[in-house]
């Protein structure tokens, strides 16, 4: 469903991607592991072309998302983000967060978005808090909201860039589990997280990131419990 | 001999109808001057943010004019020099439809515009960049991003300063009598013309002026309590 070839990506002088190559496919849950700076949000990026790439070639469903014949907005439609700061529109309500994209973008009637909108919250755990403006909800239902706002869109695949990096950690566990039910239903899913239970319980497989190069991958057994590298395994040992 | 003050003598008969037409006009004009102002000022807004510069290059000029270039010459430039350049047709229509009226609200209107477009583009600037990719990242392209995400915001960050320019824009509009708009400074000046109680008439005026712009200011701060962002 993604695929990554040889993508490289440079800050100036700083190289954060040195030739990435590796696939997400349909159902698929990775996780991305690797202390901050080894690029690994710049990767999730990169698939909506949040961030441009100058090397390699990013494919979704076989094109290459910064091809000439892809319709960026489109191919956003389809592949939702969730952003670490959350990143909820201030001046809209919950609900209001959610239906717009379906009433300007779906072009559903109001009636329609609003149910659309209601059963999303309702599978995040917040309808009550419908007409309730972001700013009076804690981080964990901000970030629930930000998850129903992308799922709404029915997209093919969800991005989680460091869901539950900004949240007091006895919030973690609702935006967690959110996710966990995610995978559970089959949802496609690239995450990015420091959360190493997480990894080793819900996802396929793991990808461990350092200096911009994947240097571990496979199901989380293997690369958690029988780390191979060194870098991994002195991330492990400070994670724990 | 001592002066007597009579505000009675100005406030019957025609000088009333005068009065109550002066601020009538006043109050059209600012209308239509701000809606002008804010309609060209959100476009310049748009305009100046794309990533062309060249275009930001232009915004920024049509700012420096009139910033810059004394507002009664602006009004004078519209009402003398444009109609010039019309075609005989259009200039015919313009002139027999209350032409000085239709030119000094062009003229307010793209004066204020500049000023609300500096202050939007303050506004955009104090809004955080992961909005603007919250909305992309939704789907939507550059211009529905910036009219129901990021303009919204701006607004209402910007309430305070526009109700500035409000003012300002409403006040300015005496200036149209320059160019015989018979709006409420234009019409004073009759109404002293006529009676020579000089005192009465710009009182009367003065009382009618500072009670609208108090009018402005007291709908300005409704709005802005009413929708203050909550970002916290």
């Amino acid at each position: 469903m993604i695929r990554f070839e040889s993508v490289e990506k440079w800050f100036g002088q700083h190289q954060v991607l040195a030739g990435v190559t590796g696939e997400v496919k349909r159902g698929e849950v990775v996780t991305l592991l690797g202390s901050s700076g080894s690029g690994k949000s710049t990767l999730i990026r990169a698939v909506t072309r949040l961030e441009a790439i100058q090397g390699g070639q990013v494919l979704f469903e076989g094109a290459d998302v910064a091809g000439r014949g892809v319709d960026i907005n489109r191919l956003r439609q389809r592949v939702g983000f969730v952003f670490q700061a959350f990143n909820l529109f201030p001046h809209l309500t919950v609900l209001g967060n959610i239906t717009l994209g379906l009433e300007r973008l779906r072009k559903m009637g109001k009636a329609a978005a609003r149910d659309r909108a209601m059963s999303e919250l309702d599978r995040v755990s917040l309808a009550d808090k419908a007409d309730a403006l972001p700013s009076r909800l804690s981080g964990g239902q901000r970030q629930r909201v930000a998850i129903a706002r992308a799922l709404a869109m029915d997209p093919d695949v969800m991005l989680f860039d460091e869901p539950t990096s900004a949240l007091d950690p006895e919030m973690v566990n609702e935006v967690l589990r959110v996710m966990r039910t995610l995978a559970q239903d089959g949802m496609t899913m690239v995450v990015v997280t420091h959360e190493i239970g997480f990894a080793r319980e819900v996802a396929d497989t793991v990808w461990f990131l350092d200096k911009g190069r994947i240097v571990e991958s496979g199901a989380p057994a293997e690369v958690l419990d029988d780390p191979r590298h060194d870098r991994l395994r002195s991330f492990l040992s400070r994670a724990r | 001999m001592g002066y007597v003050f009579d505000p009675a003598a100005v406030l019957t008969g025609q000088y009333l109808d005068w009065f109550i037409w002066g601020l009538a006009t006043t109050i059209a004009l600012t209308v239509a001057a701000w809606l002008l102002g804010m309609t060209i000022g959100i476009i310049l807004t748009l305009v100046r943010m794309l990533p062309f510069r060249p275009l930001e290059w232009l915004v920024a000029g049509y700012v420096e004019y009139h910033r810059n270039v004394p507002l009664l010459v602006q009004i004078l430039v519209w009402y003398f020099g444009v109609p010039q350049l019309l075609p005989r047709a259009i200039r015919m229509w313009v002139n027999s439809h209350h032409s000085e009226f239709l030119l000094a609200m062009v003229a307010l209107g793209l004066a204020s515009a500049a000023y609300i477009t500096e202050d939007l583009r303050s506004g955009i600037r104090s809004i955080p960049k992961t909005q603007y990719e919250a909305a992309r990242s939704i789907g939507f392209n550059y211009l529905q991003a910036m009219s129901y995400v990021i303009l919204p915001q701006a607004l209402r960050i910007v309430i305070p300063p526009l109700i500035n320019q409000t003012l300002l824009l409403f006040k300015n509009t005496s200036l149209a009598m320059a160019i015989g708009v018979g709006e409420l400074t234009y019409r004073t000046r009759e109404v002293d013309s006529y009676t020579f109680k000089t005192f009465e008439a710009f009182a009367v005026a003065t009382i009618l002026y500072l009670a609208i712009s108090f009018a402005i200011m007291a709908l300005g701060s409704f709005a802005d309590r009413r929708l203050k962002l909550e970002i916290r």
